[in-house]
């Protein structure tokens, strides 16, 4: 993992979850969190989201920067940044963005325009991108002796560029139960042979032996990118000995039919060593 | 000198308005105006905010050339350009007037005082706007109001020109049988040497023989002066007066009164047509006229006529008088007169309240009588309401045996009639009503006709839905072929779902005797339209059932049906097929139906709607005439890039996919010329914007996007938008550190604010630099915001002036702080005198 990729992620992490020291704004609402823009090659197309600060009672103000990021999504569905234009099928160096800073108070909201600018030629199919919202740090050095730890949120609006013609098709690779130091899980697989990114929804069911529902649930999963494959963790509860059915009714959301897949499973009790 | 302290009182309160309101801290902001391009020096301060903004209107008026006139009696404001059209600003009305045009009303225009001193005058923004047909941008942040003038051509339609305002039409076909018949209606408005014109033209016939049947030309002259050339339908006056004239009718105020004169030919009798209204017969000359006026809480009028036809002529005067308060319906006239020729004297019913499915059941009677001599016409009618739910009416009219009028009309024609009767609700769901009448014949075969008759309509309490009703009519006569005996019950029901009816009638009128039946059920079936059933059934005469089915569709509806006849005396019988649909396209509406009655297949089709609209004419309070007409706004969004704001087709390209916002309600998307349009606005002012985020992000309008311009009717109002492609700078911040005051060191400085214009700037990172994007082309110097600079360095910028082009980045801008040097003082002192040393 890069240095950058893991410095995002701290940041992220610890963001979410840190007091604001210095920080000037106190939350912010960015709408849609998602553009999806079909293109034509050799063919500028634009669209844009809105930054908002919502209303306070104090009057805040910020300065936020916008930057270009690429992002994968990983088997286990996480989520990592990478520097822009370092993936493969990165729209980043198609994208350009206005404004690239920008200053925001309480009750404002700032209009972002993104241009993507396909070249021509370029194959059909999904690339992806991001722009990261954050404020700006203090350019201020710690003074001699002093340490400062500044922690802040940032957004990420992912940019979907598709260059038609594209279509998904999602299938169900596998799925099991699975127990681990964590409790017991079901792990859906899924996959997309396709050329355009899905979003399935799952149905699951567990059922002891074939007839009773002992828990079901309706999970949106992350978004399953062209040639990928993913595993979907679905939380469950522990479950006595015995013997169960699995069954999982995914909506890949292609228009073609939903796909559902089975099996026995049996649980079988803890051993003294385990 | 009352004036000036009333507008001074009055600019005081809106300026402490103002002041005082949530945008206070705006409103302390000294406001500044730029008419094209040039600062325009204000004699008092602009007060307001945002579009309530009002400016010193003498100062913006002097810049853009106009000549201002105020008329403070009138609350009017005069303005005239050269030789342009006057412009006239009404304040009674709020209304912006360029001649005749009206361009657009001031909202809140009662707030608005016309008072002199008219350097004192202060005009709304947005008011000014349509006024001085000027487009408007405010730009907030600046406090400054940019005004300029339209480029686009203005032209006010002359009082002298010609022009068609609107017009309407309809046009049908229906053909029954072996029988055709035509009709064509227009109906328009138009101004002919600065007179408004209504017209309407009626075209029908049957086969070829399609004439002209009703054509008027009414001409407002103003002053409430009118001329009718053509059919008029009604002339004003006593009812006995009242007939169709085609000639010419003029009508102006005289003497206090409303008086009006006409001439030409009148209809002795109305005939009709297939597929046609009713069509006169102008077989008589007729000369005549009217005063009215207003008198004792009513309607006053006097007239007089003479008239001579093929079969009847007469002259008479009369008057007339008609009043309404909450308790009384008053109308009473008398009318004298000599008249010779044939009147027609009517067998019907005398009862007023028969039905009309009855009365077009019953024979029709009718005979010519002889007239020849004086007359006299006296009709009284009251209906008198002591308490709500009670009502007497009593009707009293007497026309002498020799009384006629032009049209051959049995009403008024040798008879007398007194007829009263009573309508009470006794409880809130029961109505009762009858009346007795007598009507005797003064020439002819005397009879003498009495009648009574009786009814009632009500629900019952717990079957609210449902619609009792009962009503009974006796008459007898002298002769036996006027008695008529008549019986009716009903049933009347309603709910969301269903409706429906029931009623059955049992005639008996002089020999004859007719039973009906007619039930009626609809069941509303809500997307699918609405089921009818129906049930026609005269004993021992016909039956006839069936069904129809309605059903709304996109942009109209269709009917499809299906009924069965069947002879009570005969096994015959037939199906009638009814077909229909309409259909609106635009504003034009198609409407078709077939109904296959065996023998005359009946088909009908008919087309209509507006085919100009215009503008509407009127006249005012003053008499003066007003054209209020829509206005239309185009324009093109493109990339501009030489910047002169034109577009040049050989060189720019069209920007398709943008959306522009007409205020904010109306938006139109650029096609792929770049144009958008709205048709048939409302004139006045508007506010314009193109929307940003569809514009690509290196690129940005060249002004603000949002405007607040003027939409005038009769030109061309044209708004474009140019959108110019952005650059960028890099440079880097610098100071000059003296920590070591020996040897000072040049180092990067962060968080250094650097300032290109109001709405671009940015903060130099820890190594000091800095990059501003998104800058329209042009020349620019960069400031350091002194705040947040170190105490008494001062920036120099290399280069000075930074000129940024379309899509190009401007690299290398170096801002180097230093310390600004110390002033010293230098005194220079006489010289001293010499002092002694001790040697």
């Amino acid at each position: 993992m890069s240095r950058f990729t893991t410095l995002v992620g701290c940041i992220v992490l610890i963001g979410t979850f840190a007091h604001i020291g210095e920080a000037q704004t106190a939350g912010l609402g960015i709408r849609p969190m998602r553009l999806e823009m079909d293109v034509v090659p050799g063919k500028p197309k634009t669209a844009s989201f809105i930054i908002e600060s919502p209303p306070s009672d104090v009057d805040v103000r910020g300065r936020l920067l916008l930057s270009l990021s690429d992002w994968v999504i990983r088997e286990d569905t996480t989520v990592t940044y990478h520097d822009a234009g370092t993936q493969q099928r990165s729209a980043s160096p198609w994208i350009i963005f206005s404004p690239s800073d920008v200053n925001i108070a309480s009750g404002q909201e700032r209009l972002v325009r993104v241009t993507a600018n396909v070249p021509e030629g370029t194959p059909p199919g999904v690339y992806t991108s991001a722009i990261f919202v954050q404020e700006r740090p203090p350019a201020r050095e710690p003074r001699k002796g002093e340490r400062i730890v500044y922690f802040r949120f940032r957004y990420a609006v992912t940019l979907y560029v598709i260059v038609q013609p594209v279509s998904g098709k999602g299938e169900i690779g596998d799925f099991l139960l699975a127990r681990d130091s964590g409790g017991m899980r079901l792990i859906c697989q899924l996959k997309n042979t396709g050329t355009r990114h899905l979003r399935p929804s799952i149905s699951w069911f567990l059922r002891s032996g074939a007839e009773e529902v002992i828990a079901e649930k309706n999970v949106e999963t992350t978004v399953l990118l062209p040639s990928a494959t993913t595993r979907e963790i679905l939380q469950i509860p522990t479950l006595p000995p015995g013997e169960y059915e699995i069954e999982a009714q995914v909506d890949f959301h292609d228009g073609q039919p939903l796909q559902t897949i089975r099996r026995k499973v049996d649980v079988a009790p803890l051993s003294a060593s385990q | 000198m009352t004036s000036r302290y009333i507008l001074s009182a009055t600019a005081w309160v809106v300026t402490v308005w103002f002041l005082v309101s949530p945008h206070a801290a705006l409103c302390q902001a000294e406001w500044s105006v730029v008419v094209d391009g040039a600062p325009v020096p204000l004699p008092r301060p602009v007060v307001g905010n945002g579009r309530d903004l009002f400016v010193p209107l003498l100062p913006v008026t002097r810049a853009l050339g106009f000549q201002v006139e105020i008329a403070p009696a009138l609350k009017t404001l005069r303005l005239r350009r050269g030789a342009g059209a006057p412009i006239e600003y009404d304040g009674r009305s709020g209304e912006i007037r360029y001649g005749p045009v009206v361009a657009g009303q001031i909202r809140d225009y009662q707030q608005l005082i016309i008072s002199e001193p008219v350097e004192e005058l202060l005009f709304p923004v947005d008011g000014l706007i349509t006024l001085l047909a000027v487009d408007v941008q405010m730009d907030v942040g600046g406090s400054t109001v940019y005004i300029s003038s339209s480029t686009n051509p203005f032209n006010v339609p002359s009082t002298h020109g010609m022009g068609l305002s609107n017009l309407d039409y309809s046009v049908g076909i229906t053909k029954a049988g072996d029988s055709e018949g035509y009709y064509t209606l227009l109906k328009s408005g138009a101004l002919a040497g600065g007179i408004p014109l209504n017209s309407t033209l009626l075209l029908a016939g049957e086969r070829s023989d399609v004439r002209l049947q009703q054509g008027t030309v009414i001409a407002q002259l103003g002053d409430h002066r009118e001329l009718t050339v053509g059919d008029q339908s009604s002339i004003s006056g006593p009812d006995a007066l009242i007939s169709s004239v085609r000639g010419i009718g003029y009508s102006a105020p005289f003497q206090g009164f409303e008086a009006a004169v006409y001439g030409g030919r009148t209809a002795g009798t109305v005939g009709s047509q297939i597929g046609a209204a009713s069509v006169a017969n102008y077989d008589s000359t007729i000369v005549g006229g009217t005063l009215r006026t207003r008198r004792f809480d009513g309607d006053l009028s006097f007239a007089a006529s003479g008239f001579s036809g093929p079969e009847r002529k007469g002259t008479s005067a009369g008057a007339a008088f008609t009043k309404t308060t909450t308790k009384h319906q008053l109308r009473a006239q008398v009318v004298f007169g000599t008249f010779s020729g044939l009147g027609l004297r009517s067998l019907r019913p005398a009862v007023a309240d028969v039905p009309s499915s009855v009365e077009e059941t019953t024979p029709v009677l009718a005979e010519k009588i002889q007239a020849d001599g004086p007359a006299l016409g006296i009709s009284f009618f009251d209906t008198y309401k002591p308490i709500e739910p009670l009502a007497f009416t009593l009707q009293l009219e007497r026309y002498g045996a020799n009384f006629l009028t032009p049209r051959e009309d049995s009403k008024f024609n040798a008879q007398s009639t007194q007829r009263a009767s009573a309508s009470m609700r006794p409880l809130s769901g029961l109505s009762l009503h009858g009346g007795v009448s007598r009507r005797k014949y003064l020439a002819g075969d005397p009879d003498v006709l009495h009648a009574f008759d009786y009814g009632a309509n009500g629900i019952i309490p717990a079957v609210p839905w449902l619609q009792l009703g009962y009503f009974r009519v006796i008459q007898n006569g002298q002769n036996a072929a006027s008695r008529l005996r008549m019986s009716q019950y009903s049933a009347t029901m309603a709910s969301l779902q269903y409706s429906g009816s029931v009623m059955y009638s049992d005639l008996n009128f002089s020999t004859s005797r007719a039973r009906t039946l007619n039930v009626m059920l609809s069941r509303n079936l809500t997307t699918w339209g609405q089921l009818t059933l129906h049930d026609q059934l005269e004993l021992d005469a016909m039956h006839r059932y069936g069904a129809e089915w309605r059903l709304n569709i996109p942009r109209g509806d269709l009917r499809i049906g299906l009924d069965r006849w069947t002879s009570m005396r005969s096994t015959d019988g037939y199906f009638v097929p009814i077909v229909g649909f309409g259909f609106r396209v635009g504003d034009q509406r198609l409407v078709a139906t077939y109904t296959g009655e065996r023998g005359t297949h009946t088909f009908t089709f008919t087309i209509g709607g507006p085919l100009v609209v215009r503008d509407d004419l009127r006249r005012d309070a003053d008499g003066r005439l007003r054209v209020i007409s829509q206005a239309t706004l185009k324009g093109r969004v493109f990339l501009d890039t030489d910047g002169d704001n034109v577009f040049d087709p050989e060189t720019e390209i069209p920007m398709p996919g943008i959306t522009v916002w007409l205020d904010e309600q109306v938006s139109a998307v650029t096609d792929a010329a770049g144009m958008f349009r709205f048709d048939r606005m409302k004139a006045g002012t508007h506010g314009v914007r193109a929307d940003l985020a569809e514009v690509p992000a290196d690129m940005i309008f060249s002004d603000s996007g949002e405007r607040r311009v003027a939409l005038l009717p009769f030109r061309e109002n044209v708004q474009n938008f140019a959108i110019v492609r952005t650059g960028s700078l890099t440079g880097k911040v610098t100071y000059l550190d003296h920590s070591d005051p020996e040897k000072p060191v040049q180092k990067s400085l962060g968080d250094a604010r650097v300032i290109a214009d109001s709405d671009h700037d940015t903060y130099s990172d820890i190594g000091g630099n800095i990059t501003i994007g998104s800058l329209k082309p042009g020349s620019y110097q960069l400031k350091v915001d002194p705040e947040t600079v170190p105490e008494g360095y001062v920036a120099s910028v290399e280069p000075p002036r930074i000129l940024i082009r379309a899509g190009e980045v401007v690299r290398g801008v170096q801002i180097r702080l230093a310390l600004q040097p110390r002033s010293t003082i230098i005194t220079d002192l006489p010289k001293q005198q010499s002092v002694s040393s001790p040697e």
